[in-house]
């Protein structure tokens, strides 16, 4: 599943993305981390995904790049392009299935003017994102005890309690929002196999999507205290025509606030009925 | 700046680990207070020690009106957080994650998550309106006392209509009363709504099954749940 | 390989953590129809995961309408120790933002000004939002 080697020969030419490529595949000696008294390279505080924003996998953009872009584009200018998170193929895609990337571009098309309640995205309605989307939804607290490594949301908390002592996954029947992991460690990669997926969260607002057969396999390897490669391989035979990978670095988050501290993050019990706010009458003429 | 786990053991002198996944075993999460079995509610000898919440008068009327609306009424049916001390005694088990300047205990109902930070801050600046509360906490001797402020007035103590204001003030004390039990004592203070401080207590049981672990609560999404295959 | 804190989009709500996209912003408001009014602050409702404040504007004829005004998650205002209570209830302000599409009294502000001149916050974020 190593498709290191093959990306570079593939070439696949962004700049930023061959020097990620290089420092993992060049593996320089390990940093050596601080240990957790269980063993565990100690990587505990607050991360968060160096581009962050879940508008989309294959063109990232911080919040509110969507709307610039909108707006250059009336001015006939071209927005500037993005690297896409999927960083196993050529054109950075998702390989789906014409079946699926229908469905996809469906959702995709109904963004703006969400016509019935399939259209609105889950997270709108403060339901879990499920754990890729998380890691780039909001910045998170990675918290680590004897036998487990666990990461809690800033936002809206959802969290994933990772056992680390090779117990087997609870049964099929139960699938869960934010999946069931169980990790190991290989050197300062940590490795998380992670299934039990409900599916009904999105990849991304723009409709990404996997099935609850999903098995998808995360390595986060911290090339330094302040630094993490994140790469999740996600497979899924009923959706995709091949396994696929997303890559991102994650970095250290609020060093120059040592007093920072999660604070409550409610969600649902705020936010109005979406139903109201997206499928309400429009005065907008875009109504499809 | 990493953040040391603390492993001590009261063999080493340190605190006690109250690391695990604990559960009530009472009927407090339909009613704190002694009552019989209803069509809503099994019986229960009740928590509350010295038997009644002392209401102020008005208060004791708003709580018979939020009993007759209960069915309805009871934030609990939105899945709304269900404050603290009651997001302690629904019945779904959660898991305390003890480390060295904070204890993280997340709950399985709707992920409700408490930071108990033990590092000897101070609580910021009030009023803040969480449903859980903000919560610093520390030890005298073997027993684990959090101070928990900063309530909005949104979460009932019960489905039976106990309720709170924003001024609610709680203190918990967490102690082991061998491996596999936590004694858990709660002092209620509420000037707006009480005429004295009061208190609950209950026993938290250790979940011993082999490879126990917390699964899903999602609650608001249950409506929602048809619309995403 | 430089690494970007996100602590350098201070000036946002929510600032120092990557964007925050609670949902589309193009899906509820429509950014061709911004909007400015002015009223008194009725009601602060300070919850995740977007603030409310509802002001009271005179229209014409003296009727007073109720417009409600969604800002950014209150977690920002109050990491500066901002308080709701430093907003008193009464309190005349100008409200920029863009009007809800389902036709509502209902805007994303972008700015609330006070009469001392203090500018409450900053918007909400979400995918698509305008960056002011």
């Amino acid at each position: 599943m190593d498709s290191i080697t093959s990306s570079i020969t593939r070439n696949a030419v962004r700049a930023g993305f061959i020097a990620v490529l290089t420092c993992v595949a060049a593996m320089p000696a390990m940093p050596q981390l601080a240990r957790t008294p269980d063993g565990q390279p100690d990587v505990q505080g607050f991360w968060a995904a160096e581009v962050g924003g879940t508008y989309s996998l294959v063109n990232p953009r911080r919040g509110g790049g969507r709307l610039r872009e909108e707006l250059l584009e009336r001015q006939g200018k071209k927005p500037p392009t993005k690297q896409s998170r999927v960083v196993d193929s050529a054109d950075g895609q998702i390989p789906y299935q014409p079946w699926a990337r229908a469905k996809q571009k469906d959702i995709e098309d109904h963004i703006d003017s969400p016509t019935k309640q399939e259209y609105i995205d889950p997270q709108a309605r403060c339901l879990p994102d499920g754990a890729i989307r998380s890691i780039f939804w909001s910045g998170y607290e990675v918290l680590q005890y004897p036998g487990y490594f666990v990461f809690v949301y800033d936002q809206n908390h959802p969290f994933r309690i990772i056992p680390l002592d090779g117990r087997p996954h609870i049964p099929e029947e139960v699938k869960l929002w934010m999946s069931d992991s169980r990790g190991h460690w290989e050197g300062n990669t940590l490795v998380v196999d992670v299934t039990n997926t409900n599916s009904k969260s999105r990849l991304d607002n723009e409709g990404d999507f996997a099935s609850d057969k999903v098995h998808i396999v995360e390595r986060f390897t911290f090339t330094d205290a302040n630094t993490m490669d994140y790469r999740a391989t996600i497979e899924d035979p009923s959706v995709y025509t091949r396994p696929w990978t997303i890559a991102a670095r994650m970095v250290r988050a609020h060093r120059e606030e040592p007093d920072y501290e999660q604070w409550e993050d409610a969600c649902h019990e705020g936010e109005r009925n979406a139903d109201d706010s997206f499928l309400g009458k429009k005065t907008s003429p875009q109504e499809k | 700046m990493a953040v040391a786990i603390l492993t001590a053991t009261v063999a080493a002198g340190g605190p006690p680990d109250l690391s695990g996944i604990w559960q009530v075993l009472n009927t407090a999460d339909w009613d704190v207070q002694a009552h019989q079995a209803r069509k809503d509610a099994p019986a229960g000898t009740g928590v509350v020690e010295g038997g009644g919440i002392p209401y102020q008068p008005w208060a004791l009327a708003k709580k018979k009106e939020n009993f007759e609306n209960r069915a309805t009424a009871d934030p609990r049916v939105k899945c709304d957080l269900p404050g603290v001390p009651r997001i302690n005694y629904t019945p779904l088990p959660f898991q305390i994650l003890q480390g060295a300047s904070q204890v993280k205990i997340l709950y399985e109902y709707a992920h409700g998550v408490r930071s108990i930070y033990t590092n000897g801050t101070q609580h910021p600046k009030g009023h803040i309106d969480w449903w859980l509360g903000d919560s610093r906490g520390h030890w005298e001797g073997d027993t684990l006392v959090v101070d928990v402020v900063d309530f909005n007035d949104q979460s009932w103590f019960d489905r039976a209509g106990d309720f709170h204001s924003d001024e609610l003030h709680v203190v918990e004390r967490y102690t082991l009363a061998d491996a596999d039990h936590l004694n858990y004592e709660v002092t209620i203070e509420d000037p707006k709504v009480f005429t004295r401080p009061w208190k609950m207590s209950m026993i938290l049981y250790r979940r011993k099954e082999a490879n126990f672990q917390l699964l899903e609560y999602e609650c608001y999404g249950f409506d929602y749940e048809q619309y995403y295959p | 390989m430089r690494v970007r804190l996100p602590g350098l989009l201070l000036g946002l709500i929510l600032a120092s953590v990557p964007a925050v996209a609670h949902h589309s912003f193009s899906a509820e408001y429509d950014v061709d129809k911004p909007i400015t009014l002015k009223g008194t602050l009725t009601k602060l409702d300070w919850v995740n995961p977007h603030g409310w404040i509802y002001i009271d504007v005179k229209g014409e004829g003296g009727k007073v309408t109720n417009w409600a005004v969604e800002f950014g998650g209150p977690n920002a205002l109050l990491r500066r120790g901002v308080r709701k209570t430093d907003f008193p209830v009464g309190v005349e302000v100008t409200v920029q933002g863009y009007r809800a599409k389902n036709g509502t009294a209902t805007i994303n502000g972008k700015s609330v000004k006070l009469p001392d001149g203090r500018d409450f916050y900053t918007g909400s974020s979400g995918p698509g939002t305008p960056e002011n």
